[in-house]
């Protein structure tokens, strides 16, 4: 509690509240703008954060990230259009309210219920992390392996197509993150000559070139489509129309709690991301509700159900982060490239090496969803005109931040190549149904899953008998054999053509 | 049979198989006596791969038609197309310097994405530069280089 009220000293400067809010702005707004998700502004910002302190650039990113959790409810609403998967459930009820002329009401209540979820959640992290973390201190590499494997597995299970796909992407990206000098013996691995690989594949452009430039390439080529579903945005003469009632709260309060716990369940488990939370709380929202037939014509709690579970994800899915160093989202994949880019290693210890930092980082967050509230309220209008901006002003623009940024963090043309050549691989994952999720997921925890394998086999002196000695580890090992029996079962249910 | 998994598990095989056998052994060194093997996380990893491969050409080849792979005509270009401008602007970059590749890039993106006013063209490449800019020199205070 002392370090948290540090951090809020060090965040109460001009410098670092103005990067936080800049960040939330600059989240809202690309948040707000279709088919832009809070992955790819993320990995296009953390080059420009170089210049930064520690501090002012990781509030900066999780204000990015917070940002524009809440801003793709806009183009959800306004044009039917979700700025990511995540916020499609607001369109269910956020489009027909919008046509009826209730845009801003279904607006002001998307903004409410990402405020308190996102809120909530990140009081959940600032209470839970460092407990789960000083419990991840007692265990040792054979759990850590277990448990690696059963995050892989989970996430693969349920980001691809099927479970096979989805554990080649991880393998892939673990075999990707052998590249390099070796740590051990300093033996180059697959560098083909090239100095530049010495220090392995930068996260940073391979990220940018798989989130931004791949989802660039679909948006190019789906232009036509994204151009024909920019219409006009029908605004209410009615006071009521454009506010939040309290009728409307007594309706909606209930679906932000229950999403807000939703999505924060959801954040912890490894690889559930915000769809499946967005989704679970509209479901449960519905299923509770005495007029279920309202959903989808404009029930103004299925907003508020999806957007509190939705941007609650956001801060509990950097628990696991946090807690054991292990990234449970594509969005921690990435932040954990920021954080080391800025001398942060997350794991359970940096809240004993670096405790003023997660202070900060806690009083950054939350001053965050205080920010996303007021720039929310007072930039709502500028942010519904953002949303009719056209995608051949959008991609060129992406484009170009794109390449700066992998410039920078690349070390010139190389980093280049390497977010051109991830970029295309990314585009034939997701057309034949891999995970880009977890490639990114396997090609960050690469090193410790290396780390942890090889002082296993010298722990467990190559018999697996001796695993008796490490319960944690046989209970995730038997979880992994779960979860690759379920998914597997689940696959072979359902037919060719849905998979 | 689902062809186009038949397919994709075949060519993971095949590429997990050269990896393997070519790749792995031609530059990861064997490593030293009493340590564990350099090439050991590759080889699991590989190994992994070529089996799920084979296992999906396998499932491939026993269930019925699945979904075919598509690629739109417009998403074939733009995969094409974008990386092409790309790299187009950064190999022309020491001849016609930063501006000139960074506009390159600016108008080269806009034409493959249906933009054809030059007013707009002209306009749109001014903008962005100057967005760039100013975000990098002037609030970040760094430089691209």
């Amino acid at each position: 509690m002392e370090q948290l009220f540090l951090g809020f000293a060090d965040i109460f400067s001009l410098t670092i509240a103005g990067w936080i809010l800049a960040g939330v702005a600059i989240g809202y707004l690309v948040g707000a703008l279709p088919g832009l998700g809070k992955a790819t502004a993320v990995a296009i910002a953390i080059p420009l954060t170089f210049s930064l302190q520690p501090l002012a650039a990781i509030a900066f990113l999780i204000g990015i990230a917070k940002g524009s959790a809440a801003g793709s409810a806009v183009s959800a609403i306004l044009l039917n259009v979700p700025g990511e998967p995540s916020s499609a459930p607001t369109a269910l009820d956020g489009y027909p309210l919008a046509r009826q002329g209730k845009a801003g009401k279904a607006l002001k209540m998307a903004l409410f219920a990402s405020v308190i979820g996102d809120f909530a959640s990140t009081l959940a992290l600032v209470v839970l992390a460092e407990p789960i973390a000083s419990f991840a201190l007692l265990i040792g590499p054979v759990d850590i392996l277990a448990i690696l494997l059963f995050s892989l597995t989970f996430v693969g299970g349920l980001s691809a197509k099927s479970l096979p796909k989805g554990i080649i992407a991880a393998l892939l990206g673990i075999l990707l993150a052998t590249v390099g000098l070796e740590i051990e013996s300093g033996l180059p691995r697959m560098t083909f000559g090239l100095y530049q690989l010495y220090d392995g594949i930068p996260l940073v452009p391979m990220a940018i070139g798989m989130l931004a430039v791949a989802e660039m390439i679909l948006q190019a080529g789906r232009r036509h489509e994204i151009d024909r579903e920019t219409r006009e945005i029908t605004m209410g003469k009615d006071r009521d129309d454009n506010r939040v009632t309290g009728a409307d709260w007594r309706r909606a309060g209930p679906s932000i709690l229950w999403g807000t716990g939703i999505g924060v369940i959801v954040g912890i488990l490894p690889g559930l991301g915000a769809s499946v939370g967005s989704f679970l709380s509209y479901g449960a929202a519905r299923s509770r509700s005495k007029t279920p037939e309202r959903f989808g014509k404009g029930a103004i709690e299925g907003v508020a159900a999806a957007e509190s579970a939705d941007n609650a994800v956001v801060p509990a899915s950097l628990i696991p982060l946090f807690a054991l160093g292990i990234p449970g989202s594509v969005i921690a994949a990435i932040l954990i490239g920021a954080f080391m880019l800025h001398g942060l290693t997350p794991g359970p210890l940096m809240f004993s090496q670096q405790p003023r930092l997660v202070g900060g980082i806690y009083a950054a967050m939350i001053a965050a969803s205080m920010g996303l509230l007021v720039i929310g309220l007072v930039f709502q209008g500028f942010f519904a005109m953002v949303t009719r901006v056209p995608i051949r002003v959008i991609v060129p623009t992406v484009l170009f931040l794109c390449v700066i940024g992998a410039w920078i963090e690349g070390g010139g043309a190389f980093g280049i190549y390497v977010m051109l050549a991830f970029a295309m691989l990314a585009v034939l994952m997701v057309r034949f149904g891999f995970s880009v999720v977890n490639f990114l997921i396997g090609f960050v925890v690469g090193p410790a899953v290396e780390l942890s394998l090889r002082q296993s086999i010298q722990i467990l002196q190559g018999d697996p008998a001796n695993l008796v000695a490490h319960p944690l580890a046989i209970v995730f090992f038997v979880l992994t054999a779960l979860a690759v029996w379920r998914f597997g079962q689940g696959a072979a249910r359902r037919p060719a053509s849905t998979r | 049979m689902d062809r186009t998994s038949t397919i994709i598990g075949g060519v993971l095989a095949i590429i997990a198989a050269w990896g393997l056998f070519f790749i792995v052994p031609a530059q990861i060194p064997a490593g030293f006596a009493g340590m564990l093997s350099p090439r050991l996380v590759p080889q699991i990893a590989l190994v992994g791969i070529g089996l799920l491969g084979l296992l999906i050409a396998a499932q491939g080849l026993w269930r019925g038609a699945g979904e075919p792979f598509h690629l739109s005509k417009h998403e074939a270009a733009a995969f094409i197309t974008v990386p092409g401008i790309i790299l187009i602007s950064l190999w022309l970059l020491p001849v016609i310097g930063p501006l000139g590749g960074g506009a390159m890039l600016v108008i080269g993106a806009a034409l493959i994405m249906g933009e054809r006013k030059p007013l707009m063209l002209a306009a749109q490449a001014a903008g962005i530069l100057l967005l760039g800019y100013l975000l990098i020199y002037v609030v970040l205070g760094t430089t691209v280089g």
